[in-house]
């Protein structure tokens, strides 16, 4: 009997270990840390919350999360209404569907890293893969990498990345409609589009609400797609927060600064999940 | 506004038929055309790459661009690829293979057993366990990252296998997953009847549970796997042994490289060709699994 109690126990001890380890005193050490400030090698002097109001009026920081922010307006938007697009066009029977539904889902297979080679080294002029053609259609020389354009060339890439992805997900929550009510609505004689747009979409709001969550999840955390653009082009270190993160722990070594930031970062992202959930309404569960 | 669907006897029996036969062909044929042209979007550079590791080094800055050129020098690429630095690309490649295989066994593994513990048991401190959890899913992975490399350098971990599998092991994704799982798959009455046999909660849990979950294992398996090939930040901040680097890291490295050296050429077609050879695992993987991997990802969205 003691052997039942205990049993529990023992299965989920490993894991709250490494979680423990991993994931509880980082975020404690980091906390830890970010009280502190280290002048020269090993003097480290606390200063109270003094990274943090640092933080909070380091203009570069709050640029780079505003532009994500923007960012995430037009290439969130972008890709949830492609995805959501997709996946009501394969699951209304579309000739070729499996075909599409895997090739949209392809990116999924190749690392951030790659795609985000492939697009850098695409947009590069010296190689003319895609320039030439956009500067014959626009009339003008065309540089994809240039300072205005690059942040649209990085949505063109993350949208390229995630789109088939968020379809998934989408289609998954369309595989809970049930079939009667699409029967219903054939016989009442409504085409396909109205079925789509007026009976499965308002369906899968919920779903579409969790894609929309994990996509500005991920747009502040942006990171890979402007480190790998920035050996192609000039982008500035503080492009995104994660990049300011990293700019200032490695090139600077300024660890306590940058455990403040991470922190903040994290609950910037946190409250910014969390307004979205309750302005639909639904818990945070 | 009419909000019903419903169309009067006339319009049902055929004299507004043949109008809306035709649009609705010419409507399906532009949704074709339209899904047409988007998959070439998602194909075109996985395309481009193709064709470019074919190009030799000067070929790739004749500026053709999308098309293949009249000399295919893809076996000369992939054969400076494997050589390049005493074989390293290989290296990186089994470590990729390394990372990815060992992340997703110890992560299922451990995932596995707590949402065991988690679906089939009631303890004192579960639901306290669970929130933890699910608090654990909201925070953004990314921001994690700095104080999971101040934690590494704490415990010695800083530029080792360890560092980068231990903290993408704990994965509250995956132990969410196994107890929602779990929950649905393994029906509470087998366990009862194998204790009132007399077998230990142990031998149970190892004769019982593993056919009935298989599947889920296999799932999640797969997608720590693919998390983990495609996972970059944790082992750019982790790692800076050029040994034991992921293939992802290892040709951003060349990138960088490729940028800064004014002889650059001949290592953009290294990272090309490097960039095809680490997709071909990864493609392969996905076409052979894919079912299981559209399946998981879909149990595990709308688990949340």
């Amino acid at each position: 009997m003691r052997g039942r109690k205990l049993f529990p126990y023992l299965c989920l001890s490993p894991f709250i270990l490494v979680m423990l380890a991993f994931f509880v005193f980082p975020v404690a050490y980091a906390l830890y840390l970010s009280a502190f400030s280290t002048r020269g090698l090993f003097l480290s002097v606390f200063v109270g919350i003094s990274n943090y109001v640092r933080v909070l009026e380091a203009a570069s920081f709050w640029v780079a999360v505003l532009r994500m922010v923007y960012f995430g307006f037009i290439q969130v938007t972008v890709m949830i209404a492609l995805a959501t697009f997709f996946a009501l066009a394969i699951d209304s029977q579309v000739l070729l569907s499996n075909f599409y539904r895997l090739v949209y889902f392809l990116p999924y297979a190749i690392p951030g890293v790659v795609a985000a080679l492939m697009w850098g080294y695409m947009y590069a002029p010296s190689f003319g893969a895609l320039t030439p053609l956009l500067s014959r259609l626009m009339g003008h020389s065309v540089n994809l990498l240039g300072q205005g354009v690059v942040l649209y060339s990085i949505a063109n890439v993350v949208t390229w990345e995630w789109t088939g992805y968020n379809m998934i997900l989408l289609l998954a929550g369309l595989t809970s409609v049930s079939p009667t009510i699409i029967d219903a609505a054939r016989v009442d004689g409504a085409s396909d589009l109205q079925i789509s747009l007026r009976i499965k979409l308002p369906l899968i709001r919920h779903v579409v609400l969790l894609t929309l969550v994990l996509s500005i999840i991920g747009t502040l955390q942006l990171f890979s797609e402007p480190y790998i653009f920035s050996a192609l082009t000039t982008i500035s270190p503080t492009f995104s927060p994660n990049l300011d993160i990293y700019t200032t722990t490695f090139s600077y070594g300024n660890f306590d600064y940058a455990a403040a930031m991470a922190i903040v970062l994290g609950v910037v992202t946190f409250g910014a999940t969390y307004a979205l959930l309750r302005v639909t309404r639904r818990g945070a569960v | 506004m009419e909000d019903s669907p419903v169309l009067s006897g006339a319009a049902r029996t055929g004299s507004v038929a043949p109008i809306r036969g035709w649009m609705h062909r010419l409507g399906t044929a532009l949704l074709q055309v339209v899904l047409g042209v988007m998959a070439v979007y998602f194909l075109l550079p996985v395309y481009w790459l193709l064709v470019s590791a074919t190009k030799s080094d000067t070929a790739l800055f004749a500026g053709s661009g999308l098309w293949l050129s009249a000399h295919l020098a893809l076996g000369e690429n992939l054969a400076d690829l494997f050589s390049q630095s005493g074989d390293i690309f290989l290296r990186w490649i089994a470590n990729s293979i390394f990372y990815s295989g060992s992340v997703a066994v110890l992560g299922t593994a451990l995932a596995g057993m707590t949402g065991y513990a988690l679906s089939m048991f009631e303890f004192r401190g579960k639901s306290g366990i669970l929130y933890g959890i699910l608090t654990s899913l909201m925070v953004p992975s990314a921001a994690l990252v700095v104080p999971i490399f101040l934690m590494d350098h704490a415990l010695h971990l800083i530029n080792t296998y360890w560092g980068v599998i231990l903290p993408l092991a704990a994965s509250p994704f995956g132990a969410f997953f196994m107890y929602v799982y779990m929950r649905g798959a393994i029906p509470p009455e087998l366990l009862d009847a194998a204790r009132v046999d007399g077998a230990s909660e142990w031998r149970t849990m190892w004769s019982i549970v593993p056919h009935l979950v298989s599947p889920g294992l296999a799932t999640l398996l797969l997608l720590l796997f693919i998390g983990t090939w495609n996972n970059f930040f944790l082992p750019l901040v982790v790692l800076s042994n050029e040994n034991i680097f992921p293939v992802s890291l290892g040709l951003s490295v060349w990138n960088a490289t490729a940028g800064a050296a004014s002889e650059g050429h001949a290592v953009y077609s290294l990272v090309i060709t490097g960039a095809l050879v680490s997709v071909v695992p990864l493609v392969l993987l996905f076409f052979v699994a894919r079912r299981y991997i559209m399946r998981g990802l879909a149990f595990g969205g709308l688990v949340m």
